[in-house]
């Protein structure tokens, strides 16, 4: 079976609006994303960055156009069949809270999407995927509000593991984050994409993040495709003017490595 | 010398949780001078924000704030009562936070928060009051200030709220402005427009800056002296380009090092400084940067560093990395 990890097609997402054009918040969006590869999507705010991500995540429903996850076309697909199709993708967002409820702890929720499995087994699983995310497995006792940032995003990552997806989407996942447990989850990232044959799809506006992770970009405006190019091609020759711009952006040079570095 | 807007001298703040004190800034030196940028950088909860919460008077009463000196514009802050501080606070030192919401009212015009922030401090009336807001909304390149003047804040993108804030913090004229974090939030574009606009306004009106953040990248371009705290205390202060090509404290090098970058080879990892900063209450004993350090030596984990001051530069290391050439 050769079919691609995930490939979109012409895909559309309309939305009316109350006074004049509707608006075209995904244009004719297409991608082919094959087994284990990574992916950036990149752009200013409300390029529809967000929205191609939910809209492939089923949170947004299409308005034409085709969604394949490894070859079954997944917009036609509705209740059972949608969720046994979409477990092999899991989306991760930029802030943990979404995906961890409060008054369950973290065991709880890393646990709550792998039903099937239970007792000790059950138990076995979480552990591993807590140890796998780097969080000591006594945290699993805990409450979301008793960790830190950099934990509860660890644990989400844990959770979105949980039904063994080979596709992650995720949706700004460090923006939050403070430098050094930024870089912290980019490494956990890469490493886990690696030892799991994982395909990723990064919504970010963190290029070094998404350098580390990502073969290839996709630049989005206005909900079209304004350049898709190998991840390096981009930042050496980016073609079109959304992409200039947003290396543009980047905060330049001052801070090179120092001389007399330690790391 | 003309003398500093912002003095402080031995800062202690310590805050009262579950019946327990713990410390989360120790002995904290630090001026903003006139017409400077200054920036402040560390990891989360190493006090960057407290510190200038602090220096305003503005934190909760759960706190507990001590020092040697707390001046802003020759005002002891520390001796003020608080009507006396409510009435200079603006005046001396206005604040922009990452979350812009947190300085507009939602329920309230931009243009009716504006003018009341003039009435306060400029003591002019309607219509006067409103040509002063609609200037200051010009002056912050939000476009069509005019119209911005009838709107709610939940009616503005995100980088015309943090204008909005800004012109706010603005019309009281302070003399020190503290941009904390004040474009996190935003997307990379937008955050170079806010950057360039404040670089803009300092040079324009001389404004003074203290600019907190996470991110030297932003604090790179735009201060010209630059302090970094670690668990609550300042380990090193330099000149901004001294600081970046040659620091001392090798807190201050892994920051450096592990700063994003896009130029060179494609990194396989993104550098991180190993280990994670230990939780106010929880020091170890010694310098507290010890346990991550990989210069640390043993005397290292016993005491804590004393102060070395250079020229205009200071540092606290026992095995400080190699001296400016
Ligand atoms: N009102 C408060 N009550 C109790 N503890 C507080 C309060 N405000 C801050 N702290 C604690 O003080 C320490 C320093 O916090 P502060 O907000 O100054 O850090 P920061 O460097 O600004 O971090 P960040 O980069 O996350 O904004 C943290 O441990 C924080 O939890
Ligand atoms: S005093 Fe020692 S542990 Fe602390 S920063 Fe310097 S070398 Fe490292
Ligand atoms: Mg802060």
């Amino acid at each position: 079976m050769n079919a691609p990890l995930l490939e979109i097609t012409n895909l559309c997402v309309i939305r009316p609006r109350p006074s004049g054009e509707p608006l075209r918040a995904l244009d004719r969006v297409r991608l082919r994303l094959e087994r284990k590869e990574s992916w950036a999507v990149l752009g200013e705010s409300g390029c529809g960055k967000t929205t191609l991500l939910r809209t492939i995540a089923g949170l947004i429903p299409a308005t034409s156009g085709s969604i394949r996850f490894q070859g079954t076309e997944l917009i036609p697909l509705r209740g059972r069949a949608l969720a046994q199709a979409r477990l092999g993708m899991q989306m991760v967002f930029q802030d943990p809270d979404a995906s961890l409820d409060p008054r369950w702890t973290i065991a709880a929720s890393v646990a709550e999407p792998i039903p099937q499995i239970r007792g000790a087994e059950r138990a076995d699983r979480v552990e591993r995927l807590l140890r796998d995310v780097g969080l000591d497995p006594s945290l699993g006792a805990r409450f979301p509000h008793e960790l830190s940032g950099g934990q509860r995003q660890r644990a989400a990552i844990a959770r979105a593991l949980a039904p063994d997806p080979k596709l992650l989407l995720l949706d700004e996942p460090t923006s939050a984050l403070d430098v050094s447990v930024r870089a912290q989850i980019v490494n956990l990232l890469a490493d886990l994409s690696q030892a799991r044959d994982l395909g990723l799809l990064l919504v970010t506006h963190d290029l070094p993040s998404a350098r580390v992770l990502c073969e290839r970009a996709l630049v989005l405006d206005g909900g079209r495709i304004a350049e898709e190019a190998p991840f390096e091609a981009l930042l050496a020759a980016p073609q079109s003017q959304t992409a200039r711009r947003l290396l543009a952006a980047f905060p330049a040079a001052p801070v090179t490595a120092p001389k007399n570095s330690v790391l | 010398m003309t003398k500093p807007i912002v003095e402080i001298e031995n800062l202690c703040v310590s805050f009262e949780r579950d019946g327990a004190r713990t410390e989360v800034l120790r002995s904290v030196d630090l001026q903003v001078r006139r017409g400077e940028a200054l920036g402040v950088v560390g990891e989360s909860g190493s006090g960057k924000s407290t510190l200038f919460l602090a220096a305003a008077r503005l934190l909760p009463p759960s706190a507990s704030v001590s020092a040697r000196k707390l001046q802003i514009s020759g005002h002891d802050v520390s001796r003020l009562s608080r009507s006396k501080l409510t009435a200079i606070r603006g005046a001396t030192i206005g604040f922009v936070f990452q979350d812009a919401s947190a300085s507009l009212n939602p329920y309230l015009t931009i243009g009716r928060q504006l003018c009341e922030m003039v009435e306060q401090h400029r003591h002019a009336e309607a219509p006067r009051a409103m040509e002063l807001a609609e200037q200051e909304l010009a002056a912050v390149a939000i476009p069509d200030p005019a119209s911005t003047l009838h709107k709610y804040p939940h009616q503005l993108s995100g980088g015309q709220r943090q204008r909005a804030a800004l012109a706010m913090a603005l019309l009281a004229k302070p003399a020190v402005l503290v941009a904390d974090e004040p474009t996190t939030a935003l997307d990379p574009t937008v955050q170079a427009q806010v950057l360039e606009l404040l670089g803009r306004l300092r040079r324009e009106r001389g404004l003074a800056l203290a600019m907190v953040s996470h991110d030297l990248g932003v604090v790179a371009g735009i201060c010209d002296r630059v302090a970094v705290l670690y668990a609550g205390r300042v380990v090193e202060e330099a000149a901004a380009s001294s600081l970046f090509s040659r620091p001392r404290h090798p807190y201050t090098a892994a920051l450096l090092a592990s700063a994003p970058r896009l130029t060179g080879l494609r990194p396989s990892r993104l550098a991180a400084i190993p280990g994670t900063p230990p939780r106010p209450g929880e020091l170890p004993t010694g310098c507290a940067f010890a346990p991550r350090c990989p210069r640390a030596v043993s005397r290292c984990r016993s005491e804590v560093p004393p102060q070395i001051t250079q020229n205009e530069s200071r540092f606290s290391c026992f095995e400080p990395l190699g001296e400016p050439a």
